[in-house]
């Protein structure tokens, strides 16, 4: 049997880890995001969290549900949200964005200027024996809404988690967005998604039940690791899974198939 | 005289052994594809520890995340994300002299897809000043990321070959990885004359990047391809393990053994020819016929029989109508209504 926790675990393995979450339409990943950002919260350590699909009264509404207060966690200097979406396409006003507040540069150089001070800031305000954790929510609207390419945008983004502790990214994989290359735009999005998989170390993947819609299934979750390169022997005794999972309103059920649940 | 598949098995081992040792300098350049479902990693990591134990210096040109490796001294890491190739070459040259002119040397490129995205056009004469009697080359690309679209028509046209294309031609041994579980699985299909299965990005199940059974843990399926000087070719298909699976002439122990020559290969031919001998159904009951129950059987007239005799019962087509002794539910008020 696999709970939820041990599944949050695999995101907390070593130093410098990259980890994929991807979604599909109908599976959507931000329960996943929530559960993970409370606990890397629980622990004390450090979250930086950037995201390109929802405001931050989203996330907080979300949270609050699990019982966590982001803003109490925002004043105590553990929680930084960057709202990469509402200012994408505002005119730049000059100013640089400070903590929390939109980001309001429609270039990537821009927003990479913005993230990489607050990287600095969070890094040299750390308090001894805690960790900088990055969540990434949905980078892959770059591709679609700013026209950068994958590789620009990907070397971005490891710029960014070769500066913290480990890094999650939150992309979309529907299969018009990771199979199909007939234009520049479907190419270049499934060139990001599978170089970010080969980048990452563990690949989580939501999709919906392959049967079809159910009342108390709210979809399949895959958890895959590649293989590092690396010094160290891996441990075995962990193998790929795939369970399913059923989001109530503030809870979420992780089960296996077959199981039986109250 | 040994038999020639013995010969083939001997010299194909020996051949990758060497191989992955880079004695005498056998392959210049290496090229590993690698997918979703098999990463090379396990591989450049054997590569890695088999130049550390011949002293050779070891570069890694990391164009994604770096390796971890917290204890490793003799590997130098460069991070060449976003770097030209001019800083390039001074970056690995740099490195290199200071390891020490002249010292053999293994240079690791991973994963060549930014390169040739960036660079389609020069990345083969790129790779090739990097060559030089000393240095052994190995390139590792993703063969199921796309090729992003150059920058413009003028930087690469849309007619010429494909950078993977170009490596290609350009290898002297390129490494094809599979997923041991896979591979077995679409062994079994095969030999049922069924479809083999797809995995990962090729089901077409919405949402799935990587199947399952993918970079199995204790082992890999690597087919190679080696290109001798002659020009004629070795293929070959190998299982890479964890553990010492064969012995080689000259004492050497080896963690690989042809494929062919795996247990659980052999396994499932061992199952296939155990399902031509044909097996009932299995069940409690007894299902079978002792002797005399067949003879009895076999006595045994059936009634059409001697319908079938021209001078039977029948006599040649006639319809034989045995009334029923009473007929008693005649309703006679039937055709009144």
């Amino acid at each position: 049997m696999t709970t939820l926790d041990e599944i949050l675990q695999q995101h907390f393995l070593r130093p410098g880890q990259l980890s994929l979450v991807t979604s599909v339409l109908g599976a959507c990943a931000s329960w996943y995001e929530h559960a993970l950002i409370s606990k890397i919260l629980s622990t004390g350590d450090v979250v930086i969290h950037i995201s390109f699909m929802h405001q931050a009264t989203f996330h907080n509404d979300c949270m609050r549900k699990l019982g966590i207060d982001l803003a109490q966690y925002s004043q105590k200097e553990k929680y930084f949200f960057v709202d990469g979406f509402t200012g994408l396409f505002f005119q730049p006003t000059g100013q640089r964005c400070s903590r929390g507040c939109p980001v309001v540069r429609p270039s990537l150089q821009g927003l990479s200027d913005d993230v990489n001070a607050l990287i600095e800031e969070v890094l040299s305000a750390l308090e001894e024996g805690s960790k900088a954790y990055l969540v990434i929510e949905s980078p892959d609207l770059l591709l679609a809404a700013g026209g950068y390419s994958s590789l620009v945008l990907l070397n971005e983004l490891l710029d960014w988690h070769d500066r913290v502790y480990s890094t999650t990214v939150m992309i979309h994989a529907d299969s018009a967005l990771v199979s199909q290359t007939r234009s520049r735009f479907e190419t270049e999005s499934a060139s990001f998604a599978t170089s970010l998989a080969h980048e990452a170390s563990i690949l989580t993947s939501l999709r919906m039940l392959d049967t079809g819609l159910a009342r108390d299934i709210s979809g399949v979750l895959r958890i895959t690791k590649r293989p590092e390169i690396s010094a160290v022997v891996s441990e075995h005794g962990w193998n790929d899974k795939e369970v399913l999972y059923f989001v109530n309103d503030g809870s979420v059920d992780v089960f296996s198939r077959g199981e039986m649940r109250a | 005289m040994p038999f020639p598949a013995d010969h083939r098995r001997t010299h194909n081992l020996l051949l990758l052994s060497r191989l992955l040792s880079l004695r005498d300098n056998a392959s210049p350049f290496t090229l590993l594809l690698d997918s979703l479902s098999q990463s090379a990693a396990p591989l450049v990591t054997e590569y890695i520890s088999r130049a550390a134990a011949a002293k050779l210096t070891t570069l890694y040109v990391s164009f994604g995340t770096a390796p971890y490796m917290p204890s490793n001294n003799n590997m130098t890491i460069i991070g060449a994300r976003g770097l030209g190739l001019q800083q390039l070459s001074q970056k690995i040259s740099a490195a290199l002299s200071s390891a020490g002119a002249g010292k053999k040397a293994l240079i690791i490129l991973s994963p060549l897809n930014p390169l040739c995205t960036t660079h389609p056009a020069e990345v083969p004469q790129f790779l090739s000043s990097l060559l030089s009697p000393t240095t052994s080359l190995l390139g590792v690309f993703h063969t199921d990321v796309p090729a992003a679209a150059a920058a413009s028509e003028k930087a690469y046209p849309d007619t010429a070959p494909a950078p993977l294309t170009l490596l290609n031609y350009f290898a002297t041994t390129v490494i094809t990885l599979h997923s041991f579980a896979h591979v077995l699985q679409e062994k079994e299909a095969r030999d049922r004359s069924a479809a083999p299965p797809a995995f990962g990005l090729d089901e077409g199940v919405d949402g799935v990047l990587v199947g399952l059974g993918a970079n199995s843990p204790g082992g890999l399926v690597l087919e190679l391809e080696y290109r001798r000087k002659s020009g004629r070719g070795v293929r070959e298909w190998y299982f890479l393990g964890e553990a010492v699976m064969s012995k080689l002439p000259g004492g050497a122990e080896e963690k690989m053994v042809l494929l062919e020559e795996h247990p659980a290969w052999r396994v499932e031919e061992k199952v296939v020819d155990g399902a031509e001998e044909e097996k009932g159904p299995e069940s409690t009951f007894e299902l079978g016929l002792t002797e005399r129950q067949k003879r009895a059987r076999e006595e045994v007239v059936l009634p059409y029989f001697d319908a079938q005799r021209e001078s039977g019962i029948g006599g040649g087509g006639m319809i034989l109508f045995t009334p029923d002794r009473e007929i008693d539910d005649f309703d006679d008020e039937e055709d009144e209504i």
